[in-house]
């Protein structure tokens, strides 16, 4: 199961002025260039750009520009039926149309039209937790898994880096002990948490004191075994874009202590870790987590 | 400052009685053949005819050659119907005219039929304004152009835009020249480009041409033993290229920026298509250069096909807190019912148009429509 978000003409204010038009529009643009993804799509009905264009005909070539903007604004997908239909589903429980959850995207400030507000998405904020309730709601094998978190968590860098030969992926879920998918739901939760958290830069200790606080296990830096380790031995090389950049340190990590809904009740696993560093090559005052590996203990 | 006020046309070619009021700007739009060029050639007439020893408008001269009266005679007139050219200025009216009937025995100049003690005053305008009339079929790149044989004034750059290195070599390598208002310097000509702080012409002409053309700096040369003037253009690598190498649209726009620059208030310039040859970017930034020349005193007429060229001139309504609409004609041609017609089309100053008539400059509308919905039939074709 993956998510849509549908447009609407009542997904934007049409009646007030072009000035709010074009910054709903800026708002959606920004939005789909981030979160537009194989887990992630955007859709419109049959009739939708009928509408449009019917609505906003006009002589004046402002007008002409103002139907671009709407038209070529990126990838969105054609469903076959009308808006009334589209909204049906979507007002329907489960909203579930082709293996997807359907929800309708509305601009902040703008009237909501569905019948429930858990129905809307207004911003990432939204869509992001309604993904997360779907990762946990329908479970995927470990690497379809693997590859929506990616999708799904943008503020998170994860390792994938396909030249190296040793460290390609972040991707270890397979080797879960107590098997994978009795720990989806932690690992998603710590993915959901860090991807919220907004990292200090050059405050590590804060960091992980601040982290640990939001979280259920145990989160924390390498302790006693890192005098038996190599020198950067858990230090990971990230490929962003064509861009190597080498040596983050990610020997911070989270254990998964538990399967899914046994915290302090079940079997206690010391082997399960998520490993991350902080990633602060690209802009210093604003570092992300970069996540190096999901699996077993390294 | 005398400038042109009204000209009427009463059944010259497809324009039956029409009045244009003419402001500082005055854009003239329209689909294909339906009468701008005719309002640009009556003028035409009027600054090719000498007005020396007599006061006939020619409709054959160093601008234009229209043939004979009866090829511009309205088609759907009878004998006694009259062709009447009409100019008013700020301190003129003269008419020109003759009957259907007439216009066999007299060919191809229209005698003067009201004003003529206005004539002279006339002709005193035509040479106080050091107009310049650039046609659309100007030259493109060439190696070398030869020397101009005769000008109308000092600067004149000719109806093809053909004498612009001349000038240019003048004001560029031998007498440097300012924005001037009054004769004296002015510094807050509109015209001066934002990213400099010089009233000289030829460092205006170059920043103004990077907007079309960035990092080509014109350096025109004077073979006078050779009798041709060339452009040799530097690159920004340094290195020296024929036009040729650069395109169209810089050959074409050198002449039109340098018009444009070069007018002093109160003098006249008149283009047919500015815009061609260029990137939309550089129609836009034609249109705002055209839009200043405008608010620094200059009349400015112009035939365009563009709407970034217009949307140009929007612009600067927009930003600019000194320019008044009222400076503005927008006249929009159509011909229906066998006559021409013009629309006139306010510019408010925050840049919107008071009307977008049917074929003004719908067609990405209409194209954007069918994108859409790919339908043909518009929602107003289907009404």
């Amino acid at each position: 199961m993956k998510a849509g978000v549908c447009l609407f003409l009542e997904s934007f204010s049409l009646d007030r002025g072009e000035k709010i038009i074009l910054e709903q529009l800026s708002h959606l643009r920004s939005l789909m260039a981030r979160m537009n993804s194989e887990f992630i799509k955007f859709y419109k009905s049959n009739e939708y750009d009928c509408k449009l264009a019917t609505m906003f005909y006009s002589t004046s070539p402002d007008m002409a520009w103002m139907m671009g903007q709407f038209y070529d604004m990126g990838k969105i997908d054609t469903l076959p039926m009308d808006c009334d239909n589209l909204l049906k589903i979507i007002n329907s429980v489960p909203p579930v149309y082709n293996s997807r959850m359907l929800y309708m995207y509305n601009s902040i400030d703008n009237t909501i039209v569905t019948e429930n507000r858990q129905s809307t998405v207004l911003n990432e904020k939204e869509l992001v937790i309604i993904c997360r309730n779907i990762l946990d709601s329908f479970p995927s094998e470990y690497i379809e898994y693997g590859n929506s978190v990616k999708d799904i968590f943008k503020n998170l860098i994860f390792l994938e880096n396909e030249e190296h030969p040793t460290f390609k992926t972040f991707n270890s879920m397979n080797k879960i002990k107590g098997g994978f998918e009795n720990f989806i739901r932690g690992i998603t939760e710590f993915l959901f948490v860090v991807n919220n958290y907004e990292v200090i830069p050059q405050d590590t200790f804060k960091n992980i004191k601040q982290m640990s606080a939001l979280l259920r296990y145990e989160l924390c830096e390498e302790g006693g075994k890192k005098s038996e380790r190599k020198q950067g031995e858990l230090n990971r090389d990230f490929k962003i874009g064509n861009i190597v950049y080498k040596d983050i340190n990610c020997e911070f990590h989270y254990k998964l202590s538990y399967k899914d809904g046994q915290f302090n009740k079940g079997t206690y696993y010391n082997d399960n870790r998520i490993y991350f560093g902080f990633f602060n090559r690209i802009d210093p005052s604003k570092p992300m987590i970069a996540v190096a590996h999901i699996g077993e203990h390294l | 400052m005398n400038q042109i006020k009204s000209i009427n046309l009463e059944n010259f070619k497809s324009y039956k009685n029409q009045t244009f009021n003419i402001s500082g700007l005055n854009v003239f739009c329209g689909n294909n053949s339906v009468g701008k060029s005719t309002v640009m050639q009556a003028i035409a007439m009027i600054l090719q005819s000498d007005f020396g020893s007599k006061s006939d408008l020619k409709l054959n001269g160093d601008l234009i050659n229209i043939g004979r009266i009866n090829d511009v005679f309205n088609d759907f007139t009878s004998a006694e119907d009259k062709l009447s050219i009409t100019i008013s200025t700020s301190n003129c009216e003269v008419r020109w005219g003759i009957t259907k009937e007439d216009s066999t025995i007299i060919r191809n100049e229209l005698p003067c039929i009201s004003g003529l003690e206005d004539i002279k005053t006339l002709k005193d305008f035509v040479n106080i304004s050091n107009f310049q009339y650039i046609e659309a079929e100007r030259i493109g790149p060439r190696d070398n152009i030869p020397l101009s044989q005769h000008n109308f004034h000092s600067d004149w750059l000719g109806k093809k835009g053909e004498y612009v290195i001349e000038v240019l070599d003048n004001i560029m390598n031998k007498q440097d020249r300012l924005i001037l208002d009054n004769e004296k310097p002015n510094k807050d000509d509109p015209r001066i480009h934002h990213k400099l702080n010089s009233v000289r012409v030829a460092s205006n002409i170059q920043a103004w041409m990077d907007e079309i053309s960035p990092n080509y700096k014109i350096q025109p040369k004077l073979e006078v033993n050779a009798n041709i003037a060339y452009n040799t253009i530097q690159a920004e690598s340094g290195k020296q290229t024929k036009p040729k190498n650069i395109g169209f649209g810089y050959s074409y726009a050198l002449s039109i920026v340098s018009a444009l620059l070069l007018a002093k208030p109160g003098e006249l310039v008149v283009l047919e298509n500015p815009e061609a040859h260029l990137h939309p970017r550089g129609q836009s930034y034609m249109g705002r250069l055209i839009a200043y020349t405008a608010q620094a005193g200059v009349q400015v007429l112009i035939e365009t096909h563009s709407d970034h060229l217009l949307n140009g001139i929007r612009v600067v309504a927009r930003t600019s807190p000194d320019f008044s609409p009222e400076l503005i004609s927008l006249f929009y041609i159509s011909h229906e019912n066998n006559e021409s017609t013009a629309e006139k089309i306010a510019i408010g100053k925050d840049g919107k148009l008071s009307s977008w008539p049917k074929g003004f400059f719908d067609q990405q509308s209409i194209d954007m429509y069918t994108i859409m919905t790919g339908s043909f039939d518009t929602p107003d074709s289907m009404k």
